[in-house]
């Protein structure tokens, strides 16, 4: 099958022979439990790379026994080769920027591929089956690794009115601190330098915000740090994933001992900063300068991200306060400044 | 029926708060921010409105409004695809308080997100699609 040639009404068809076989399925996999929330998802790695995957990006939580768990397969071309590579790369070429196949969704299959990690995810709603497919796990880019179903999550936290942010989040005495940002604003190096100390996380990558309740919760144990932030110190927390080659970051997995779990109650946004003075200052924000440091991060990555998610974001940063952590050169002082926070907000 | 101006949906989303507006365009990655009088105008395209009749609200909500800056603000806006012309009827007026005095509408473009979206691997696989590279 060429690339062009699948029309809506194909596509339709595809995605019911795809659920049809997804759901009586006997193939060789290993299982994997993930706790979105209060949501129990079971993940069906039928790849061994899959397997490892998971292993490195998500804690292996144990299943509430109340709740059906959602049920996401995870494979490519060897191992579901009822996907094909043609239909894949017909996708590829047809997905919008964000990685959006509207014109594919149907009332009860989400689809939609990510363009530059070469994968495809699709989640049928009522079925409440999953499929996570790229032609070949052992070529996935470096960087996927550590960001495994993304897409996946979003739609599953969506539609329990709930919202996957782009944060870094660092925990203390049972209350959370989100620090958004992109890429070079500090936010791995705040939390890596935190856990360092008596800190613990919920991620540093993505994370599950609850705006009604203004909780937060983790599902990924990976961490990226990049090469000139390299620390041997965080060998007493988390362990490599894999040595990259020509990559700017190294991907690493959290020791469990560092990762809070439940959902926690968010104290406040802490907006890093790189400054060139000696101590970390922390000082308040204005709230349209978390909004900007949370959404446009968080939306752009997300297909189907839209007003919905932007008003579940606003929601937070209208409900809590919002500071700059202006980090200082002395490295030091980072955990210092937070721990000091923490207890003054503890004492208002 | 009448042109009206309207937000760019569903690819432009916004948010209000305090005084200012956060704009994001999802089609190509490029985010905004809004502040004086261009958050009550965005507003107000929001409802769906005749371009005139902005100026009239402008003239009735602002003390000294600067009518030069608001439109070359609708140009920016129009420009940047953040918003679109429709047929439609339009709606009943709200109700004017007192004039507030005029903070020209003031407009900041982010571009940064943007290479997460230009992003384009599509480019590195030929005709045939993945796993083909370009010659």
């Amino acid at each position: 099958m060429k690339a062009g040639h699948i029309n809506q009404s194909d596509m339709e068809a595809l995605l019911r022979t795809w659920k049809e076989t997804l759901s009586s399925l006997d193939a060789p996999h290993s299982t994997h439990q993930v706790q979105l929330g209060t949501l129990p998802i079971t993940l069906h790695c039928h790849n061994p790379e899959f397997t490892s995957l998971c292993e490195t990006n998500f804690l292996n939580t144990r299943p509430k026994a109340s709740a059906e768990p959602i049920r996401m397969h995870l494979g490519d071309a060897r191992s579901l080769p009822f996907v094909t590579v043609a239909v894949f790369n017909h996708l590829l070429t047809t997905a919008t920027a964000r990685g959006d196949l509207a014109q594919y969704t149907t009332p009860d299959a989400l689809i939609a591929v990510h363009r530059a990690a070469y994968t495809l995810s699709v989640w049928w709603k009522k079925e409440n089956i999953g499929l996570y497919f790229t032609p070949d796990v052992r070529q996935m880019p470096y960087w996927n690794q550590g960001a495994l179903l993304r897409t996946f999550f979003a739609w599953i936290a969506d539609h329990a009115k709930m919202q996957l942010m782009h944060s870094g989040v660092l925990v203390h005495n049972n209350t959370a601190l989100m620090l958004p940002g992109h890429g070079g604003s500090g936010k791995s190096s705040t939390v890596l330098h935190c856990l360092g100390d008596t800190f613990l996380t919920l991620g540093d990558d993505y994370v599950v915000v609850d705006p009604a309740n203004l909780t937060v919760s983790g599902l990924y144990r990976t961490v990226k740090v990049a090469l000139e932030e390299y620390n041997e110190q965080y060998a007493d927390f988390c362990t490599l994933h894999a040595t990259p080659e020509k990559q700017d970051k190294y991907i690493y997995a959290l020791h469990d001992a560092k990762l809070a779990t439940g959902a926690q109650p968010i104290k406040a946004i802490v907006l890093p900063r790189i400054t060139h003075t000696n101590a970390t200052t922390i000082q308040s924000a204005p709230k349209g300068e978390a909004l900007r440091a949370l959404a446009p991060t968080t939306l752009f990555q997300l297909p189907y991200a839209g007003n919905e998610a932007l008003r579940r974001m606003s929601t937070l940063v209208q409900s809590v306060p919002s500071y700059w952590l202006n980090l200082g050169e002395e490295r030091s002082s980072i955990p210092t400044a937070i721990k000091h926070f923490f207890y003054e907000q503890s004492n208002r | 029926m009448q042109t009206l101006l309207t937000i760019n949906t569903p690819q432009v989303i916004s948010e209000i708060f305090d005084e200012e507006a956060v704009v994001a365009h999802l089609s190509n990655g490029v985010y905004y921010h809004i502040t004086g009088a261009g958050v009550p105008i965005w507003q107000w395209i929001e409802q769906g409105l005749p371009e005139e009749q902005i100026a009239t609200f402008a003239k009735q909500t602002f003390a000294e409004p600067d009518l030069a800056a608001i439109t070359a603000f609708l140009a920016e806006l129009e420009k940047e695809e953040l918003l679109k012309r429709t047929n439609e009827s339009a709606p009943n007026g709200g109700s004017v308080s007192q004039p507030i005095p005029f903070a020209p509408p003031v407009m900041q473009r982010f571009t940064d997100m943007q290479e997460l979206l230009l992003l384009d691997p599509i480019h590195e696989v030929n005709d045939e699609g993945w796993p083909h590279k370009p010659e």
